[in-house]
């Protein structure tokens, strides 16, 4: 073959699927339609995802009004409370990490035991009869 | 099997019409319809021959429409309207298949494979061993610019002067890159 070129034919080996050219312009108009309608499919999406993410502030802001407060911040309000206030505080108090290191900073008297307690154990030693001994403490 | 290229390019006077149906708010659906008829086979092909996937072909060539139907409001060159459909289509599949080459963010440089098996796979059980189904085999394994180049030359015979507008390049290495993927192209053929 001098010049498979110039004795190939131009036709391709495929070809469009039957009646593709006749559904193409219906098509293109479905498709020029629906553009809009995506776009504020989108700005819709946007508009949830803000809601949602306003949703998420406020319940984590309401949540961290919930938590307990922490060591320092209990140590501060104990001070300001008289004796009584002090035991009705720290046996309503709902965390007991929080309340095993107060007592640990607080109670010198603590020291050899209550390192080998959890905070929970601490907390029921607490509430049981040591209460009193531990608030003239602190 | 089926050649629907070349085909004829539609009249000045077509694109005229198209240009001043498109002018009105009215009459724009009329200026597209218009547009599809005497352009969606020409368009179709220039894709298809590039993408060879019919359903890739199917969304490249719609995208092309619809890009002409948000800018074509605004366009006035009446000669230069056949070449612009062109330049869309032709970028269009470029970038089609610069995207085909990434994945994940790394580069894949060779895609002739997945091109090769989608021919196979479009092409008819008993057109597998025509000369224009090797001719094929061989164009899929030249760069996609020179492959374009030599579809709008061989296929389209389009002149050089349109192909430049087209492609932005100069006639002078339009015929030295259809000068070459014609030479590669033989070369494959002479030694199957």
């Amino acid at each position: 073959m001098q010049n498979p070129l110039k004795h190939t034919s131009k036709q391709l080996p495929y070809q469009a699927p039957y009646g593709y050219f006749e559904s193409l312009e219906a098509r293109t108009f479905a498709k020029i339609a629906a553009k809009p309608r995506v776009k504020s499919l989108w700005q819709g999406y946007l508009a949830y995802a803000g809601v949602a993410l306003l949703l998420l502030v406020a319940s984590y802001a309401g949540w961290q009004s919930q938590q307990p407060a922490t060591t320092q911040d209990l140590q501060q309000q104990l001070s300001q409370i008289d004796h009584e206030a002090k035991a009705d505080y720290l046996l309503n108090h709902s965390d007991p990490y929080d309340l095993y290191q107060l007592v640990d900073q607080a109670a010198p008297l603590a020291d050899d035991w209550l390192p080998a307690l959890e905070p929970d154990e601490a907390l029921l030693w607490l509430e049981a009869d040591n209460f009193e001994t531990l608030m003239t403490e602190l | 099997m089926s050649a629907d290229s070349p085909l004829p390019k539609p009249p000045l006077a077509i694109d005229r019409e198209i240009l001043q149906l498109f002018a009105s708010e009215q009459t724009r659906d009329s200026a597209l319809r218009l547009l599809m008829q005497h352009y969606s086979k020409r368009l179709y092909w220039h894709i298809r021959k590039m993408v060879i996937d019919h359903d890739e072909t199917d969304d490249l060539l719609q995208e092309t429409f619809i890009k002409a139907w948000k800018g074509l409001a605004n366009f006035r060159d009446e000669a230069a309207l056949y070449t612009w459909l062109y330049r869309i289509a032709t970028n269009n599949c470029l970038t089609h298949l610069q995207k085909k080459r990434v994945r994940f963010f790394l580069p894949i440089h060779n895609i002739t494979p997945e091109l090769q098996e989608k021919l196979s796979a479009a092409t008819p059980s008993e057109a597998a061993e025509s000369i224009e189904f090797k001719l094929q085999q061989a164009i899929l394994r030249l760069p996609d610019k020179q492959r374009m180049v030599f579809n709008m030359r061989y296929y389209d015979e389009m002149p050089y002067e349109e192909m430049s507008q087209v492609l932005g390049t100069s006639v002078g290495a339009l015929k030295a890159s259809y000068h070459h993927a014609a030479k590669k192209v033989e070369d494959f053929l002479k030694n199957r």
